[in-house]
């Protein structure tokens, strides 16, 4: 409980999450101002669908940035030694401040999200599903990249090379991982298209819109292909499974590893 | 005196007593027994099908008058002209599809009725048109199951070998397909809404159709035009059909149309075209779109003017090889948006040089039809410039005269930037403080 409350005082007391917060408040508004003159009865699926193409962009960098500097003020300010050496293993610590990181982040999109909702909730027929459905592919969008941002902040050593590290992570997932894709994509066949779906769905971004879109009704997988019918044969709740597996216990351990590393210099 | 009296009273008695539903009364022995053109005034009650209407009759429902059929056949069978229902909900047709006749909530086989103000669930198609003249279906609401499965269930409104109809503000959800006519000329679709439907309308063989101020909206396919000629869409909007085979409007095999007016937002595809031939597309506004406009060699002579396309993943994609469309007509080209970044040194509204609009996606559309996946990712912009700048990416479109207007985003970006800076100043104010 700790943890919780001196992460908050740091992220409450600090200007930067909030400012980059800002912008996430300004652009979900301008969202929703747009969607206003949508026809009510279709109106919320495509405002939250709407958020969440908005969410891909900026909540990877925010999460990054956010969680990666949270552990490098731990580092620069010895404070991390200091709470090692109280609980007693750098597994302790790591477990704890991700999860003070992961809660307090996740609340704060969750609130505004709920701040939000309460106009468009006027304004469209309102299904709870839907919106809870949208709610649980942001929290998930937020606890991979802020897990893969507590790995880089256990990894870099200096801020510069932090900055550094976490624009090439956001890059990697908004560009890189499809580009190298594109360029795979000729030798894709019938046979082997399953192992490319895995591959395509482990970039979270496109697990979590193909989970989204399908279960707001938004994205049709009627009238497909063979080949496609294949590609899209994985549950989408699987997929989504599967990365928060994937990319979330894979930081935690990197996290771990480099932890333990730093400990030994 | 006296004998005017008596025609009136004769008149008055005979002709247009609202008969209210006798306790005991089914609505077929209410039908039966009310005389031709008198109107039938029903109470909020659930009256049992099946009925069959075969004689001019007026029907008014009140709220909650439910028709409800026994599950075979149609729960009302119009047989006779000069029909009007309105006010009214039916339910529960037969869905059976091994009978020889496809069943619906209404099934008209006769001209000049109208059908107003009705609700139609729980049936295998919700209005049937059944070599049907001259009818009016306004107002109407079609609730389908939304099952997915093609067959599984009918379309809305099915508008077979039926002529001179008009179709005006229906709504209609999770059918199989919104509006489909089948052998239909001349009919008119005006202010209809329709969504999650396989596609929104459908026409097969049906030609000289006009097609004004409609809503496409979450479907499988706004509206596939397929064998059908000469028909005009107008004012229509096609909106958010997703899917990896959507489109906001499909022309295959449709030839001689006219698509103005038109918008088309947010769809996989905005315009797709295949095996179709001289059609106009003019005025038209497409939007962010994953693709504006898809072009297949097959389809050849469209010619496409004062069209807008802005804010494309890829405006303009052309499968197969060449083609032979125009994309200026008398002299007026179409607005290509920021990205064309043209020349219009003498102010006349029109760009100095021909524009060609470059594309590489094609190729890798005809590789492998899971090039769609990447639509909709970031990456695909850059693969493009890649193309471009490596001059690897074929012209798709050559407009001679396109048209240059000041984007009005412009301004928008740089309220945003007004507000972002002043939030900035005002935070290391308080900072200082």
């Amino acid at each position: 409980m700790s943890y919780i409350w001196k992460e908050w005082l740091e992220l409450s007391r600090g200007k930067a999450f909030w400012l980059f917060f800002l912008l996430v408040v300004a652009a979900s508004l301008s969202v929703l101002m747009s969607a206003k003159s949508l026809p009510a009865e279709h109106g919320l699926t495509i405002f939250l669908q709407m958020m969440f193409d908005m969410n891909a962009y900026i909540v990877p960098l925010l999460c990054l940035f956010f969680a990666s500097f949270s552990v490098m003020q731990e580092k620069e300010q010895r404070t991390m030694v200091m709470i090692v050496a109280k609980s007693g293993s750098p597994w302790q610590f790591l477990w704890k401040k991700s999860a003070a990181i992961q809660l307090i982040t996740m609340m704060v999109f969750v609130v505004w999200y709920f701040v939000l909702i309460i106009p468009a909730k006027f304004w469209f027929v309102f299904h709870l599903s839907y919106f809870l459905y949208f709610l649980l592919a942001t929290v998930v969008l937020v606890f991979i990249f802020n897990q893969i941002g507590i790995g880089l902040g256990f990894a870099c050593k200096t801020k510069i090379q932090l900055i550094g590290a976490n624009l090439f992570a956001a890059f990697f997932f908004i560009y890189l991982y499809d580009f190298v894709l594109l360029y795979i994509l000729p030798s894709v066949t019938y046979d082997n298209v399953h192992v490319f779906s895995l591959v395509y769905f482990l970039q979270p971004l496109h697990a979590l819109r193909f989970y989204l879109e399908t279960s707001l009704g938004m994205f049709s997988l009627d009238y497909l292909s063979r080949t496609m019918k294949k590609f899209f044969s994985f549950p989408p709740g699987a997929l989504v499974a599967l990365n928060m597996f994937v990319w979330g216990l894979g930081a935690l351990v990197a996290s771990m590893v480099w932890s333990r590393k730093g400990e030994e210099r | 005196m006296k004998r005017w009296l008596l025609i009136s009273l004769f008149i008055f008695f005979f002709f247009d007593v609202p008969k209210e539903a006798a306790a005991g009364q089914t609505l077929q022995q209410l039908i039966d027994a009310a005389p031709a053109h008198g109107t039938i005034r029903l109470t909020g009650q659930t009256y049992s099908g099946n009925i069959v209407i075969d004689k001019p009759l007026t029907i008014i429902g009140a709220k909650g008058t439910v028709i409800r059929g026994n599950g075979r056949g149609n729960v009302i069978s119009i047989k006779a002209p000069h029909v009007v229902i309105k006010h009214v909900t039916v339910t529960n047709s037969g869905k059976s599809r091994s009978t020889q006749e496809e069943y619906a909530g209404i099934k008209v086989y006769s001209d000049y009725n109208t059908l107003e103000h009705i609700t139609v669930k729980q049936s295998f198609h919700g209005i049937y048109l059944s070599q049907a003249h001259h009818n009016r279906i306004a107002n109407v609401r079609v609730i389908g199951e939304q099952n997915g499965e093609i067959a599984g269930q009918g379309n809305g409104l099915h508008i077979y070998y039926s002529n001179f109809n008009k179709l005006e503000n229906n709504t209609i959800v999770g059918t199989r397909d919104g509006i489909f006519f089948d052998y239909a000329n001349h009919n008119v679709a005006k202010g209809n809404k329709v969504s999650h439907t396989r596609y929104g309308l459908h026409y097969m063989y049906s030609d000289d159709n006009a097609f004004y101020d409609n809503t496409f909206m979450l479907n499988n396919g706004g509206a596939a035009i397929m064998n059908s000629n000469r028909i005009i869409l107008k004012n229509n909007c096609f909106l958010f059909n997703k899917g990896m085979r959507s489109f906001g409007l499909l022309l295959q095999m449709a030839n001689d149309n006219r698509i103005i007016d038109n918008t088309f937002y947010q769809n996989e595809r905005g315009l797709y075209v295949d095996q179709s031939n001289d059609n106009f597309v003019r005025r038209n506004v497409f939007l962010q779109n994953e693709i504006g406009i898809e072009l297949w060699a097959s389809s050849q002579r469209q010619t496409f003017t004062e069209n807008r396309l802005w804010k494309n993943t890829i405006a303009v994609t052309r499968l197969g090889g060449e083609d032979n469309n125009s994309w200026d007509f008398r002299g007026v080209g179409n607005d290509w948006g920021d990205e064309a970044a043209l020349l219009d040194l003498n102010e006349d509204g029109k760009g100095d040089s021909p524009f060609r609009y470059a594309s590489s996606f094609h190729k890798l559309a005809e590789e492998n039809e899971l090039a769609y996946l990447f639509l909709s990712s970031p990456s695909l912009g850059v693969y493009e410039a890649i193309n471009e700048w490596r001059q690897a990416g074929e012209v798709m479109a050559v407009d001679h005269a396109p048209l240059v207007k000041k984007s009005a985003s412009a301004s928008w970006w740089w309220g945003l930037l007004g507000f972002g800076a002043i939030t900035v100043i005002g935070l290391q104010r308080r900072g200082r403080r």
